[in-house]
């Protein structure tokens, strides 16, 4: 058995919860227990009391004693011992082994030994009432310790993290002064001016092109919206599939006409709007081609050629971009840009939802519009079938009209999103300002790009890159670490 | 000279919009509405009656039957000829009747211009030298399913109205017309737009989608009136759904529970012929008058005798003061003025 937890009351319950652990003596330590003790004492305990029971006849401080409060000392190394522990000598009236003689020698040997504790208190410990009244003592002085106790402790390790964090900035700072600054070298700048202007004529082209393309289909119905919806509303129009009069009597046999009406119109209230998620997959995929259109105006070789770029296998050609732009000067405008692109969707909860939640309003029972459907006492199964398939008919036709009134809007979605993200892109604080922004881009990236001509150069930058982003994020560890001292 | 006043009035419409279910209300309530006040309108033997009251009892049916869907019928088989339809009206003097209301019911072909040169010819002449022309406009089509495209008019407004087809027809028949021709047109099965509160909405989409024919109504420099109105031919049907299958469209309408058969404002575009035809029958009579008064006649009216002066100004005075009971039912409110 490792440990043995026992439950009791103890005096000062207005301190909390008090736990006293009776650890194993020093000669009853098997091997590494002495290490477990440590731990125990280290993470668990706020305070510890030596018990000793002199001996009757030549009473002496034993090496056992000394080990063990050197073992103590071991567990909260900040912390002096002298500061947290007591030391407790168990003096014995009874007739048998009576040390009340070596008391006054035991103290002295105790003082004059290498144990230290915070205070010394002779207790009976066969007593119960000198017990309690010691453990009184004990639990008053370790309330009124206990804070400052705590405080000393912090400020011990919070200078041994300062000393640290003074070691990492140290090296930090070597560490970014360690590579040579990086030299301009003028006749590339030319090459890449030159290059950089082609592409970015090309890029500006094939993004006017596509907004030209898409302003063109602005008012148009969206085919393949379209397309989605005639399936949807084809499987619709094969109407509500309610069973045979004969059933609908049969399985309205224990709950009534009315209740199996009212069942059936909110499942068919159900099956009407679940069926237009079908669109979601349709509405994702006009964006997806979007978005594949306008990267294709950046990776095409005669747009940007940025399709050339060094990317992991796998790794999405947007978040790359991301990446890449990633503490750029002025890159939080493209960055935005792009997640405002890749975040751009219409969805069958958003877009659709909300218009056709009132068409079927003539499938909820408790709506002014399912008024003339609704269940009549006197209603036959054949009454019941008709109305449910009036009501499905009715919210089909006016889901239909509400959807066709919207069916050039996902056109109209994707030509704002194009032209934002075109105006974003190479527009932002003006044409020449963007157009330098993406120069600096080019530039860092030229070696990819343009490997015949940069590869070396862009080597060398790509390097410094990464070692100066490493170095700048150990300075940011460094001063997170202050700041938590 | 006849003593009856003929009035002649074109039902216009694709087939299936509506024009017998159309004439059968526009009958059914003004009968009641003339026999409150002594008169009696009559229906013509053969194909009238048959047709008439065939229809009226479709009409009871449709809403008064059990179960809640009704799907509206394709209309009486097109022939390809004028169909013609006869109401006579006797103020209740027991004579002959004062006023009939001759309607021509419009073939398939004349608005599609199918058929010989001479159909359509003729058929342009009909509705030429017809004192009204009913349109009559299916009000569901009108503003069902609107699409941007169409400016916000239903999706099967042309499928149902041929708007443009009756429109090229009207322009035909424009060198035919006679003075004084009034065009009126009919938004039926506007059960639903009442019970929602939209008519101003329908009567917004009537001009949007008709404008372009009051435009061209011109005759001369002088602008053919054009008014509109909307009617419940039944009271208790409204909108369900188009339901499109095969290629073809049906409309669906369902019973509101409880309603039954309510008609409503059906003889409003009827009172506009009908006033035309007593307004004319009251000419007649003053011309009877003046040719009866003679010196003798009127000096035996004057012993109390009674002569065919006294008759005819009996007449006179009773066609009149129908005419005035009709003329004062005819309300601003019930129309709209399409060509201003």
């Amino acid at each position: 058995m490792e440990i043995a937890a026992i439950y009791c009351r103890f005096p000062h319950q207005d301190l909390g919860s008090i736990a006293v652990v009776d650890t194993p003596g020093i000669g009853d330590f098997v091997s590494g227990a002495d290490d477990r003790l440590v731990a125990m004492i280290g993470k668990s305990l706020d305070s510890i009391a030596f018990v000793r029971m002199p001996e009757s006849i030549g009473a002496l401080i034993k090496p056992e004693d000394t080990a063990l409060h050197s073992v103590v000392t071991r567990a909260i190394p900040d912390l002096a011992i002298k500061e947290w522990s007591y030391f407790i000598i168990n003096k014995n009236l009874s007739n048998e082994g009576n040390n009340l003689n070596q008391i006054p020698r035991f103290q002295k040997l105790l003082q004059d030994s290498a144990i230290r504790t915070k205070e010394t208190l002779l207790v009976d410990c066969s007593d119960p009432s000198d017990v309690a009244q010691a453990l009184d003592r004990l639990l008053t002085d370790i309330a009124g310790n206990l804070a400052s106790l705590d405080k000393h402790l912090l400020e011990r390790q919070g200078q041994g993290i300062k000393a640290l964090a003074s070691s990492i900035a140290a090296f930090a700072e070597k560490a970014a002064s360690t590579l040579p600054k990086a030299v301009v070298v003028a006749p590339s700048l030319a090459l890449l001016d030159e290059l950089f202007g082609t592409v970015w004529i090309n890029v500006g082209a094939k993004l006017q092109q596509l907004v030209n393309t898409y302003r063109q289909q602005r008012d148009e119905p969206d085919g393949d919206f379209s397309n989605a919806v005639n399936v949807v509303f084809a499987k619709l129009a094969s109407g509500a599939n309610l069973p045979s009069t004969e059933i609908i009597a049969k399985e309205a046999g224990g709950q009534g006409l009315m209740m199996w009406h009212a069942d059936k119109l909110h499942e068919l209230r159900v099956n009407i709007s679940n069926s237009f998620e079908e669109l979601n997959s349709c509405l994702d995929a006009s964006f997806a081609q979007l978005r594949n259109d306008l990267l294709g105006a950046f990776t095409a070789e005669d747009g940007g050629m940025l399709g050339r770029l060094d990317r992991p296998v796998g790794k999405d050609e947007w978040q790359d971009l991301l990446d890449r732009w990633e503490g750029h000067q002025d890159g939080e405008t493209v960055r935005r840009a792009i997640q405002t692109l890749r975040s751009a969707s219409l969805s069958f909860r958003g877009f659709i939802q909300p218009r056709v939640r009132e068409c079927i309003d003539v499938l909820d029972s408790d709506s002014e519009a399912a008024k003339d459907f609704a269940y009549i006492p006197g209603d036959s199964a054949v009454e019941v079938k008709n109305k449910l398939e009036a009501a499905w008919s009715n919210a089909c036709f006016n889901c239909r009209s509400a959807i066709d009134e919207m069916a050039t809007e996902p056109s109209m979605a994707r030509f704002a999103a194009a032209e934002d993200f075109r105006d974003a892109v190479l527009h932002t604080g003006g044409e020449g300002h963007a157009k330098t922004v993406w120069r600096l881009f080019y530039h860092e990236n030229r070696g990819d790009v343009w490997p015949k001509q940069f590869q070396q150069l862009e080597a060398d930058t790509r390097i410094r890159k990464e070692w100066d982003n490493a170095v700048r994020l150990l300075t940011d560890a460094t001063g997170s670490l202050s700041v938590a001292v | 000279m006849s003593e009856t006043a003929t009035i002649n009035i074109s039902m216009v419409g694709p087939r299936g919009v509506g024009k017998t279910s159309l004439l059968a209300a526009m009958y059914n309530e003004l009968d009641v509405e003339l026999s409150k006040i002594g008169c009696n309108l009559a229906l013509g033997a053969g194909t009238t009656t048959k047709n008439i009251t065939g229809r009226l009892n479709e009409l009871k049916k449709a809403a008064t039957s059990s179960g809640i869907k009704v799907q509206a019928d394709e209309g009486i088989p097109n022939t390809g000829a004028l169909i013609e339809y006869k109401f006579d009206l006797d103020i209740g003097d027991g004579g002959a009747p004062e006023v009939t209301l001759r309607f021509m019911d419009m073939p398939g072909a004349w608005y599609t211009g199918e058929g010989s040169r001479k159909d359509l010819e003729d058929a342009d002449r009909t509705l030429g030298e017809s004192h009204v022309s009913f349109l009559a406009v299916d009000a569901t089509a009108l503003m069902e399913a609107p699409s941007k495209q169409s400016g916000g008019i239903g999706k099967y407004h042309d499928h149902f109205n041929n708007p443009e087809a009756i429109r090229q027809a009207y322009k035909r028949a424009l060198n035919h017309f006679g003075d004084g021709h009034l065009v009126v047109i009919t938004l039926i099965r506007a059960e639903t737009y009442v019970k929602s509160g939209r008519i101003g909405e329908l009567y917004k989409r009537l001009r949007e989608a008709y404008g372009d024919l009051a435009s061209c109504l011109r005759k001369n420099g002088e602008q053919i009136p054009v008014f509109g109105c909307y009617v419940e031919t039944v009271g208790s049907l409204v909108f369900n759904s188009f339901i499109e299958k095969g290629g073809a469209v049906m409309s669906e309408f369902r019973r509101i529970p409880g309603k039954g058969y309510t008609p409503s404002r059906c003889a409003i575009p009827l009172r506009l012929a009908v006033a035309k035809g007593l307004m004319e029958a009251v000419s007649h009579a003053g011309k009877k008058v003046e040719q009866k008064d003679t010196f003798l006649n009127n000096i035996a009216d004057w012993f109390g005798i009674s002569t065919e002066l006294t008759e005819a100004r009996k007449k006179l005075e009773r066609t009149y003061g129908v005419f005035q009971e009709i003329k004062g039912r005819l309300n601003d409110d019930d129309f709209i003025d399409l060509s201003k």
